[in-house]
């Protein structure tokens, strides 16, 4: 038989609760100094998101593929129905072309006119989830694009069917976009139809929702069309979603709409990140200074 | 011990955790790989083993997806400590065993991810507690019975008995 070990003195076991609650304050620090909006990365993360990076990159191409394998099997069964579907989609977009461009020229020479303060160059930069955050109360993937290829903490992230999210933080090769279902995500929207502005949250499984804080009488239905609002890192006027339903917070102060957003979360593969340069007044040609 | 087996183990698995685990989420919870394996040490190879590898296992989720760094470190190396403290007091080829172990450590983890995330003013409402948290437990049950299982199958290799092995020699 083996001898049990000996028993701890006193001594020793508070040395060990010395130490244990000398780790315990360590983290807990380490997790304040974090818990804040940040955009700059440590050198601990660059490196092991460089390393991962490869990894990352090759699983994501797998999954991504592989799904969009399952995914057009199972369409090949409604080939004929959403060919006419995309048929007519099309008739509409060549309308709504023809519409797009006379109202871009129109706000173009308004814009003009008004010598508005800011003017967004967008350029956008095509990108691959490659990661699928993992934790159960973020919402989060990571993208194979990063600071090498211009993108910056606050850009905006879309896919064909509007504003998924924002990026949070960027390392060299990669970057983390928050989606607009974290609880976390803010970001300032407007109401098409009326330009009532509003501030969206994620409200994780809950959905996303939009505070009318501005005006208590807001003129917002179910069915308006929620595009970006005014901010510094984003252009204005990009699609986020439909307003689902309208309700009175209990304060009796502020309207709410439950917003159904355009992204299907569930399908995120390719997306586009916004590389939006804000200009400043009198920067452009013709500006007044 | 082979302590650098482990390592590789626990570094494959949280390779496996940052590259497919985000692709095989059902009801928007994720196969926790690491906290199985984290769990599987503990009720194999003691607390000590299961501190140790949890910490690990946490600080490098941190640095690859760290919202809160720290956080992992603190759950998961818990999580091992105390599934660890467990080793002596169980049958370790009990069925059960890390079905229940996996279930009760998320549910731990989790629950104290949600108690620092409401020290820190994020917020998570039931429906989410609900959704989030049985869903994962559930899956998590299941992937640390296959971890645990196939550890256990080659338990004789990692912890090898330190009076070493028994050569039995038949006489003619």
């Amino acid at each position: 038989m083996f001898p049990s070990p000996p028993p701890h003195s006193p001594r020793t076991t508070l040395r060990w609760l010395l130490v244990a609650l000398v780790i315990l304050v360590l983290l807990f620090t380490s997790m304040i100094m974090t818990s804040r909006e940040r955009e700059v990365v440590t050198g601990a993360e660059n490196v092991l998101s460089t390393i991962l990076y490869p990894f990352q990159s090759a699983a994501g191409w797998v999954a991504n593929r592989l799904r969009n394998s399952v995914e057009g099997a199972q369409e090949l069964f409604h080939l004929r129905a959403e060919n006419a579907r995309l048929r007519q989609e099309v008739d509409e977009l060549v309308a709504f072309r023809a519409a797009n461009e006379q109202l871009t020229n129109e706000n173009a020479r308004l814009r003009e006119e008004m010598d508005l303060r800011r003017r967004f160059t967008v350029q956008l930069l095509p990108a691959e989830v490659i990661v699928r955050t993992p934790a159960l109360w973020f919402h989060e993937v990571i993208i194979n694009k990063g600071e090498r290829d211009g993108v910056r903490s606050g850009m905006a992230v879309i896919n064909t069917k509007g504003v998924l999210g924002t990026v949070r933080t960027v390392t060299y090769t990669t970057a983390t976009v928050q989606l607009l279902t974290d609880r976390g995500f803010r970001l300032m929207i407007r109401d098409a139809n009326t330009q009532e502005d509003a501030d969206l949250k994620g409200q994780g499984p809950d959905g996303v929702v939009a505070d009318f804080v501005f005006n208590r009488d807001a003129r917002i239905a179910p069915g308006d069309a929620l595009v970006t609002g005014l901010a510094t890192t984003i252009p204005p006027g990009l699609f986020v979603g439909t307003i689902a339903e309208v309700g009175m917070r209990e304060n009796n102060l502020t309207r709410f709409a439950r917003v159904q957003p355009g992204v299907d979360f569930n399908h995120l593969d390719f997306v586009q990140v916004v590389l939006a340069h804000a200009e400043p007044a009198g920067a452009r040609e013709g500006g007044k200074p | 011990m082979r302590y650098w087996t482990l390592l590789g183990i626990l570094l494959t698995g949280f390779l496996a955790q940052t590259t497919v685990a985000g692709f095989l989420s059902i009801g928007g919870a994720s196969p926790g790989i690491l906290l199985a394996l984290v769990a599987s040490y503990g009720l194999l190879f003691g607390w000590d083993v299961g501190l140790v590898a949890g910490a690990l296992a946490g600080l490098l989720m941190d640095a690859a997806f760290g919202r809160l760094v720290g956080l992992n470190v603190l759950t998961l190396g818990l999580a091992g400590l105390a599934v660890g403290a467990l080793e002596r007091r169980v049958f370790k080829d009990n069925l059960l065993l890390p079905l229940l172990a996996g279930f009760a450590a998320t549910l731990a983890t989790e629950g104290l991810t949600l108690l620092i995330l409401l020290f820190f003013g994020q917020a998570a409402s039931g429906a989410q507690i609900r959704q989030t948290l049985l869903a994962g437990a559930l899956y998590n049950a299941i992937v640390t019975g296959l971890v645990y299982f196939r550890i256990y199958r080659s338990y004789h290799y990692l912890r090898p008995d330190p009076r070493g092995a028994i050569l039995v020699v038949r006489r003619r």
